[in-house]
């Protein structure tokens, strides 16, 4: 019964989705990009990590679109293979937080002895300045991209806990649950079988908005200097190196920006779009 | 007649008048303010207790020690009068003092203050330590002579009086009695400026000194004749390149130094700046351990050095030739130490000898640990590119220093890491032949040579033995040497006389008004 | 508040002596023996075991003594934070002036004309603001108006007491950089609001009496809407006085950010701890003062 009922719903939202203009945009930019991660090597004209001491620093030209930077290597193939960094980096940390993250908030949503422990600490962790505790567990880390990975998932999970956790009160108290446990389902049933059922729209919200979250925090730590290592041609890498060359050759920052924002702004369409239509209810000051 | 002799005698007149104003720049202007931007403050200004190169850019103004170093590096008399006077047991240094010498607070200089600074140096300075162990006693014949016995015959002892990075500089006795351990707060020394006050994180001002007494020789290097032109010199420290030379461009500095190399171009054509390429201060280098791993094998670590690609490496490293030097010395091509020892392994590119000596090692592409600072990577990335051609197998990490230094202290977690080694007024003093460091070089015969470097006192013995010393790094391979590396220095176009050696000091500089 | 204080502080402890590395190797430069750095490492108290240094530090820091740097030539950690206060209070109050004014003012408009090109406009402009990376704008920025137009400073900072003009000059770029992501949430928060209240019945029924439309949005309707633009206000002023690490970064700014980037790489660890500190202290301090510019705004809330 409720399941019939759940598909038509499906369906209806799917509909809903794509009657949005700004969201199906950023479908469409999201799948570019796809799209260019997973064929970046027909895509790309060069190896992004070949280095040409003799080709430095050219302006875009026919041999190089992007043209090239203080070692020689074609900045279109390395924005190119950015995009891999950027979703890997981005489905994974979503992944994680999202396992992490619903798990916590359920059980601390649901639990009153365990939340009073759990959002302490993460309030504690939530009042430092995210950038700051990235860097210094990279820091602790050293750079990598599974470490990039952790950190982020680190810094992210207490914001999925937190919204997990809001809707487990609401759903807590619904007349599903009364009858879930009149029929003798236990506690555990209850927690990690009925009430996320109910709990998917803001995880898939809140998992958007990480996803663009973590594009930009990436970028930002691979910029400082402590996320990537510095040959990866990843988007945060390539607009660092190219930060001294301002003057000489702004190209190099120039492109890798222009990626970064067009895929962080599909993400936040994808994002607003969903939220429009999962739950138009939800407090759109949030 | 009369018409021609009239014009020559005009067009005299005229060409008179026009050189005029470049005479005028070529004379020395007294009075003004020079306004330095160095990239950070030191983190003192007592000599004896810093190796700090920003310390002695501050301090060569203010102190002087017994002997100093001209541009070429050879070694002259300063407080001294004259040469040292020495026994034929080459034991016994007797040193005699000129005798109108005032410090900055008025005091006459005496023996009593010589002996108390070179005492406070050997107890507090860590060259000064390594010296002193050397060293029997340092005592007072009369108020203007000072002896120096010796344990041994030691070779460094006269470059180590005429050093000023870390060197015996000469206090008066109270500061060195007030401060026998910490670093002293006052700054009381003999040179052309003096010390007037210290802003933390602001400026550092220092002020002509009217009672210095300058030598009337030529001057070269810090040696000779030293004016202080300026009446103030103040040192701002400012650790963002961009504020640096915007700055100087602007006019609120005169002077900036470590200027990004990249803005060489644009900035070397401006009317009213001068540029200044300055002269080599240290090489970049790959330390190989010879304890651990693949590197043990003296054939990989001489296969590694057929690789390099000296010209390749620097430019994708490091940035536009001028900036840059191929040069195989472990000295620098200005100093007297300067050799080509051993220089046909220098620089090879040789990939196919590379094969051959891998193949001769045995070596199965086992993974070579390799560390680079932020500094270091692109140079290190650049030549891992040959090294991947002849077959090597390089794990090259970028880590920030911190970590890479304390990874360092487990030579089995790390094969190979880059740095740069610096120069110094003896090459015993330089990393190049400090065999501790990294994971440390284990040979009888550097250890050999190293000693008798130390203790020869003849110049040209010793040349001989670091020639010796320098065939046997490029035989045995402990580290790689890359190259030379320059930086940029920007001044504007009012500033004269400045000198653009190694360490920077304003004494000879003034500035037009 | 305490409590998240000390959990800030044991945190702060506890990654700090995870960090691989120690001050003494940083000092004594990448030309150091291993022997010389064990020998500086030991003279600065570094070598004791974690506990005893932990002991040690949070009885210096129950007593209020905060330390000396270790690369600021021994002043305090005090000290040090404030000479880089002035730099990050600037630039917080100047983007967040800018951010409030702009946002608050397009928002408003954004609202009364909701529907229209200007508000889809805005939605868009707002959407990417949030989206571009705001180093990347930074560098832009620079590229635009301090190269290609050399308008302004591409770096750099004068303090107040060298001139005022001069001192705003090198804060331009890197204000608007850091109110770009504020004004698109403020904008957007305070259009949210006003399209609530506008709706609202008693607005409906005072146009209703005949009250001029603008008179009617500005004065009820923002009035209520304010309340949360106020949180989201705070929230983008706690997160300034964070120290906009990587504008300050960027733009060369001696400003809080700056000094903790460089203490965490030179391991500076009184700084470090003092830092975050400050910054945990920052922050619940300012969320204090919005609650209680809350019951000003409105007296229905009580406290």
């Amino acid at each position: 019964m409720i399941n019939t009922k759940e598909k038509s719903g499906s369906r209806r939202t799917l509909e809903k989705f794509m009657k949005n203009p700004t969201a199906v945009f950023g479908v469409v930019v999201l799948l570019v990009m796809f799209i260019m991660a997973i064929f970046a090597g027909q895509i790309a004209t060069h190896d992004p990590l070949e280095i040409n001491p003799g080709d430095r620093l050219m302006a875009p030209g026919p041999a190089h679109w992007f043209g090239t930077d203080r070692m020689g290597r074609d900045v279109f193939s390395r924005v190119v293979y950015g995009s891999r960094i950027s979703l890997i980096v981005g489905f994974s940390v979503v992944t994680l937080t999202s396992i992490f993250g619903t798990f916590l908030g359920l059980v601390s949503g649901y639990f009153k002895r365990l939340d009073e422990v759990i959002m302490r600490i993460l309030d504690g962790l939530m009042a430092f300045p995210g950038l700051i505790l990235m860097i210094m567990i990279m820091a602790v880390l050293g750079r990598s991209l599974v470490n990039v990975i952790i950190t982020l998932a680190i810094v992210y999970v207490p914001r999925m806990a937190r919204v997990v956790r809001g809707a487990v009160l609401v759903q807590k108290e619904q007349t599903y649950v009364e009858a879930a446990r009149a029929i003798g389902a236990g506690p555990m049933r209850i927690l990690f079988v009925h009430i996320p059922r109910n709990c998917i729209a803001p995880i898939i919200i809140q998992g958007t908005m990480i996803f663009a979250y973590v594009v930009l925090a990436e970028s930002a730590l691979s910029f400082l200097g402590v996320g990537m290592p510095p040959e990866t041609p990843s988007w945060g890498v390539v607009i660092s190196s190219g930060k001294v060359f301002l003057r000489r050759a702004p190209w190099i920052s120039f492109f890798s920006g222009i990626a970064i924002s067009l895929c962080v702004l599909a993400l936040n369409s994808i994002g607003d779009g969903l939220r429009d239509v999962l739950d138009p209810r939800l407090n759109r000051k949030g | 007649m009369t018409k021609t002799f009239t014009t020559m005698v005009m067009a005299i007149i005229a060409l008179a008048v026009f050189s005029l104003p470049a005479w005028a720049t070529e004379t020395p202007v007294t009075g003004g303010v020079l306004k330095i931007a160095i990239d950070s403050d030191p983190p003192t200004l007592d000599v004896h207790s810093t190796r700090a190169t920003l310390a002695v850019y501050v301090a060569g103004n203010v102190y002087e020690g017994l002997y100093a170093f001209t541009r070429k590096g050879e070694i002259k008399p300063m407080l001294a009068s004259g040469m040292p006077d020495i026994s034929a047991d080459k034991l016994t240094y007797t040193i005699p003092l000129r005798r109108e010498i005032k410090f900055h607070n008025g005091k006459a200089m005496t023996s009593a203050d010589v002996k108390a600074s070179l005492d406070r140096w050997g107890k507090v300075a860590s060259y000064g330590k390594q010296l002193f162990a050397h060293i029997e006693s340092v005592t007072v014949k009369d108020d203007y002579t000072v002896v120096i016995t010796l344990k041994e015959q030691w070779g460094t002892l006269m470059s180590s009086l005429a050093m000023l990075l870390g060197g015996p500089v000469i206090y008066p006795e109270e500061i060195c009695t007030q401060y026998p351990a910490k670093p002293s707060a006052e700054y009381i020394g003999t040179g052309p400026y003096m010390f007037v006050e210290w802003r933390p994180n602001d400026h550092i001002t220092l002020k002509r000194f009217d009672g210095y007494k300058a030598l009337d020789t030529a001057s070269d290097g810090y040696t000779g004749r030293k004016t202080a032109y300026l009446d103030q010199l103040v040192f701002y420290g400012i650790s963002e390149e961009p504020v640096r030379v915007n700055g100087v461009e602007g006019g609120e500095y005169d002077f900036a130094d470590f200027v990004p190399s990249d803005e060489y171009e644009r900035l070397k054509d401006e009317k009213n700046l001068r540029t200044y390429i300055s002269p080599p201060r240290a090489w970049f280098v790959f330390v190989l351990n010879t304890k651990f791993g693949p590197t043990k094998n003296k054939k990989v670590r001489q296969a590694m050095l057929a690789t390099l690609d000296v010209k390749g490496t620097m430019a994708a490293g490091y940035g536009d030739e001028i900036f840059w030097r191929v040069d195989p010395s472990l000295a620098l091509k200005e100093q007297v130490w300067h050799s080509t020892a051993g220089e046909a392994a220098y620089n090879q590119n040789n990939i196919e000898k590379a094969k051959t000596l891998l193949k001769e090692a045995g070596y199965n592409g086992e993974k070579i640990v390799w560390m680079a600072g932020p500094l270091e990577y692109n140079l290190s990335l650049a030549a891992k590119s040959n090294m991947k051609k002849a077959g090597l197998n390089i794990d090259l990490q970028s880590m920030e220093w911190a970590t890479l230094l304390s990874t360092r202290k487990n030579p089995e977690l790390w094969h190979a890491f880059s740095s740069g080694f610096t120069a110094k007024a003896d090459p015993s003093l330089t990393t190049a032949m400090n065999l501790k460091y990294g994971a440390g070089w284990d040979n009888p015969e550097a250890q050999a040579l190293f000693n008798n470097f130390c203790t020869e006192p003849e110049f040209e013995s010793r040349y001989a033995i670091l020639g010796k010393f320098q065939e046997l790094v490029y035989s045995e391979v402990p580290y790689i040497k890359v190259g030379d590396y320059k930086n940029l220095r920007l001044s504007s176009n009012k500033v004269h006389g400045f000198a653009n050696e190694l360490y920077l000091y304003f004494f000879n500089v003034w500035k037009d008004k | 508040m305490a409590l998240v204080l000390l959990v800030v502080s044991i945190t702060i402890f506890i990654v700090m002596h995870l960090l691989p590395g120690d001050p003494a190797a940083i000092m004594l430069g990448p030309e150091a023996t291993n022997e010389d750095i064990a020998v500086l490492k030991a003279e600065m108290g570094l070598d004791k075991p974690v506990w005893i240094q932990f002991v040690d530090w949070t009885g210096r820091i129950v007593r209020g003594d905060l330390g000396n740097s270790i690369f600021f030539q021994n002043r305090s950690v005090p000290d040090v934070i404030a000479d880089h206060l002035e730099a990050t209070l600037l630039l917080t109050l100047f983007s967040l002036g800018l951010a409030t004014v702009i946002g608050i003012f397009s928002g408003v408009v954004a609202a009364s004309t909701h529907e229209s090109i200007y508000d889809r406009g805005f939605m868009l402009l707002t959407s990417m603001a949030v989206a571009i990376p705001n180093f990347w704008l930074g560098l832009m920025l620079v590229l635009g108006f301090a190269i290609m137009i050399p308008i302004l400073p591409a770096a750099g900072y004068s303090p107040l007491s060298q001139g005022v003009w001069s001192c705003l000059s090198y804060l331009v770029l890197p204000s608007i950089t850091l109110a770009a992501g504020a004004v698109a949430l403020i904008a957007r928060m305070t259009r949210a609001c006003m399209l609530d209240v506008l709706r609202n019945d008693y607005i409906r029924t005072a146009k209703a009496k005949g009250v001029r439309q603008s008179f009617v949005i500005f004065k009820h309707a923002l009035r209520n809407a304010i309340i949360p633009v106020v949180t989201v206000i705070g929230m983008s002023f706690a997160n300034l006085m964070g120290g906009a690490v990587v504008t300050e970064s960027i733009f060369n700014i001696p400003g809080v950010g700056r000094l903790l980037i460089k203490s965490v790489f030179t391991r500076d660890y009184p700084v470090i701890e003092g830092v975050v500190l400050y910054i945990a202290i920052a922050w619940t301090l300012i969320n204090l003062m919005v609650d209680i510019i809350y019951t000003l705004i409105d007296p229905r809330l009580e406290y």
